[in-house]
């Protein structure tokens, strides 16, 4: 069931209504919630409701285990316990196949040929999402920074909470299981809120998300025999792309869980208006970012012990972060290239120089704040480039042909009578997105002190969704 | 609670309000399809000459310079089950009818619609025939029928002039495959080069031969019975796309059909390999522009 459906559009109101009509008992609301994401989940493919559930329990047993254990031997061991069984689900889902054939791929650089076993296997929606929640989970217990949680209906629910179930946020229980213990009461201002970021969410992958992959698609197909110009606005409309996609789908989730008086983490804050990667990371999926910083980087020592320790912590934690995208070099170069790039600032310690909003006392922004940024930017085309190729060769053939001379050619592309709407919605956007760059979303306070231009801009976003609303495309972060 | 029910019960209404709008527009707008009706049922008891017929009679045939009166219901993804309903289900009502001219080219004979194809609930409404294959929904509003074909369709009104005459042709100007390449016979053959393989029409379904020739016969014997002429026509076609076709089993099987009806007495108006046209007279391969239009309906009229 995907968020952009007419399924979804019947199921929402549904369970909206449902949940407050039974608003005076949380717990029942709870456990309508609860059905509610269970039916979402099943929708994608019933059969790996089992592995969602089993999950669930392992890091409900495992979590009480660690706070009933006494010795910190014990702890340690129920710990791992419940990190081994979750990733190693998550392996064999998302790694096998890879593991398997690389490991061929490197016999045969030896000269031994083998057959690699390879199993078909299908990886379920979500996996990557509802792993981190139950070990955020886990860890925190251990560290003591949460109790466990006795109720196995609201635990449940933390894991499997439909709006963020498949594609996150990456939630922690610290921010999360508080709300679902306390009672939440419906408020007018957090419900409309939530509908318009839904709206916003529904416009970015609709239009902006869908129209761009069109044109992409096109030119990574048949990269071979385009020149470095064109390759060079592929790469910057995948950007737009997956920045549409991704943030999209997080204002969708985010959008609907105000409706049923739950906060969700902010998972994206504008990151293609930062001055430098280090800014990027801090805007870029948020919630993935802050994991990896809380639960791998500082444990490996974090900024302490000197720059080797630094830079050896960052190479470690981006080429993870590649790795938890997918099954493919091209993932685990993008999170090394992204490590590169972070580096400079590293060393000169400029990591956290831009920790302001950008232009924030002005409408335009400095010759310098605009350079900075279309070199950040820039930068992260380049690494989107391997993120989006099929394999490094076709990656690296790209970059090469962007800094050869033909870069300096005007873009040749089929369909190139499609571009201009295109092209025009991308500036729009970007307009808004600007205008709206101190808020938690774009159109939160448009227009806020007049309802008929705010109005008016609702009925333009629903007439461009339905006018220019691309050729539906799954939501790329599904496939993680 | 109360607020947030009304406010977004009232924006849902002005949007419920904003659709029934668009789709009384998307009736009443004119274009190829509505136009070609609302001609055709205004005009039928004085109609000569009634083309059948896909896309290639849609482009191909302009009743402006037909003499007699005459309609062109050919259009777009029109198979030989929607060709023998529009005759079978009018031809009561048209007292005048001396010839229906019925395009049967090489893909006609095997071509077979889906089950769901979208089209079929706009013969409902603008002929009044039903395929019984429409949902509710699609019963009821033109728009649901396929909301990516009108959106691209209301994005098209939105920055190009409609051109179509009361006859249902589109008039506009010429934009298709050939203009764009600046009708430049060069470009064109490379271009049809790089097409790796022969059309892909060559495997010849056999349900739909057998489907499709019961359809034809019967159409055959009510215009016998009407004292109608049927004439069978096939288009002009540009010579990259018969080096595509030619020598295909269908192809032959085609020819093979054109020759049996020969011989039974049905006229046959063959322009596949006519040459009075030239590229300039084609939007692309297979589909002649309005210059070529005028120049075939021209030459149809003088047989006429």
């Amino acid at each position: 069931m995907l968020f952009n459906s007419l399924s979804f559009a019947i199921f929402l109101p549904i369970v909206f209504v449902l949940y407050w009509i039974l608003g005076k008992s949380r717990k029942s609301q709870n456990l309508l919630l609860l059905f509610a994401s269970f039916y979402f989940y099943g929708c994608w493919d019933w059969r790996f409701l089992f592995l969602l559930a089993f999950s669930i329990f392992l890091d409900y047993f495992t979590g009480i285990q660690i706070e009933k254990s006494v010795s910190d031997l014990r702890r340690k061991m129920w710990l791992w316990i419940s990190i081994g069984v979750n990733l190693g689900f998550l392996c064999f889902f998302k790694y096998y196949n890879f593991f398997a054939e690389s490991f061929a791929d490197l016999l045969a650089t030896f000269g031994l040929y083998t057959d690699p076993w390879i199993l078909k296997i299908i990886l379920p929606v979500g996996i990557s999402f509802y792993t981190f929640h139950g070990l955020s989970y886990v860890i925190d217990i251990y560290k003591k920074r949460i109790s466990a949680e006795r109720n196995l209906v609201d635990y449940s629910l933390f894991v499997s909470f439909f709006p963020l179930l498949v594609a996150g946020p990456i939630e922690r229980a610290t921010h999360l299981l508080p709300q679902i213990k306390s009672n939440r009461l419906f408020q007018y201002d957090q419900a409309v809120n939530g509908l318009r970021q839904i709206l916003w969410g529904l416009f970015k992958k609709m239009v902006i998300a869908d129209n761009c992959a069109h044109f992409v698609n096109i030119i990574f197909d048949g990269s071979d025999d385009y020149s470095g110009s064109t390759l060079l606005l592929g790469g910057a409309l995948f950007a737009f792309q997956i920045y549409g996609d991704f943030s999209g789908y997080s204002d969708i989730a985010i959008g609907t869980a105000k409706l049923f008086g739950i906060n969700l983490l902010k998972n994206f804050n504008y990151p293609y208006f930062s001055r430098d990667i280090a800014e990027f990371w801090r805007r870029w999926h948020i919630s993935l970012s802050s994991w990896f910083r809380d639960y791998l980087y500082i444990p490996l020592g974090g900024s302490k012990g000197g720059n080797r320790m630094r830079i050896r912590n960052t190479f470690i934690i981006f080429i993870v972060s590649g790795f938890w995208h997918g099954a493919n070099w091209t993932f685990i170069f993008w999170g090394f290239l992204n490590a590169l790039f972070i580096l400079p600032s590293i060393i000169f310690k400029t990591n956290r120089n831009n920790l302001n909003i950008v232009a924030e006392n002005s409408y335009l922004p400095s010759f310098k704040e605009f350079f900075s940024m279309a070199i950040t930017f820039l930068l992260s085309v380049i690494a989107w480039i391997f993120f989006r190729s099929d394999n490094l060769s076709q990656a690296f053939g790209i970059v090469g042909e962007i800094f050869s001379i033909s870069l300096f050619t005007k873009p040749d592309l089929p369909g190139v009578g499609l571009m201009p709407p295109t092209i025009i919605l991308i500036v729009f956007f970007v307009f808004v997105e600007w205008l709206g760059r101190k808020n938690h979303f774009a159109i939160e306070k448009i227009f806020s002190r007049n309802a008929i231009p705010r109005f008016l801009f609702y009925y333009l976003l629903l007439v461009l969704l339905f006018l220019y609303k691309g050729k539906e495309q799954t939501f790329i972060y599904f496939q993680f | 609670m109360n607020k947030f029910l009304i406010q977004i019960g009232l924006f849902l209404l002005s949007i419920i309000l904003i659709f029934i709008a668009v789709e009384m527009f998307l009736r009443i707008y004119p274009n190829t399809f509505n136009s070609k009706a609302k001609y055709f049922r205004q005009n039928k008891e004085v109609i000569e000459v009634l083309f059948l017929g896909s896309s290639h009679t849609q482009d191909g045939i302009n009743p402006r310079y037909i003499e007699f009166k005459s309609s062109n219901l050919g259009y777009g993804g029109q198979d030989f089950e929607i060709d023998s309903a529009l005759i079978t289900h009018y031809i009561q009502e048209m007292p005048k009818l001396k010839k229906v001219v019925w395009e049967i080219d090489f893909i006609s004979l095997y071509k077979k619609r889906e089950e769901d194809y979208f089209r079929y609930p706009w013969y409902k409404i603008y002929y009044g025939i039903d395929f019984g294959k429409n949902t509710f929904i699609n019963s009821i509003s033109l728009y649901s029928t396929s909301p990516d074909f009108f959106n691209q369709y209301l994005r098209g009104i939105l920055f190009e002039k409609n051109q179509v005459n009361k006859y249902g042709y589109n008039e506009a100007e010429d934009k298709g495959k050939f203009s764009r390449m600046n009708y430049d016979e060069i470009s064109i053959l490379k271009e049809s080069l790089n097409k790796k393989n022969k059309i892909e029409e060559n495997v010849i379904n056999q349900n739909n031969i057998r489907r499709n020739l019961r359809l034809y016969e019967s159409v055959k014997k009510l215009c016998i019975k009407k004292n109608v002429e049927l004439v069978i026509i096939n288009y002009p076609m540009y010579k990259t796309y018969i080096d595509q076709i030619e020598d295909t089993p269908m192809y032959n099987y085609w020819k093979s059909f054109l020759k049996k009806e020969t011989e039974l007495g049905i006229e046959i108006w063959d322009f596949e390999k006519n040459k009075n046209f030239q590229v300039t007279d084609f939007s692309n391969d297979s589909h002649l522009n309005k210059n070529g239009a005028k120049k075939l309906s021209n030459i149809i009229n003088s047989y006429l």
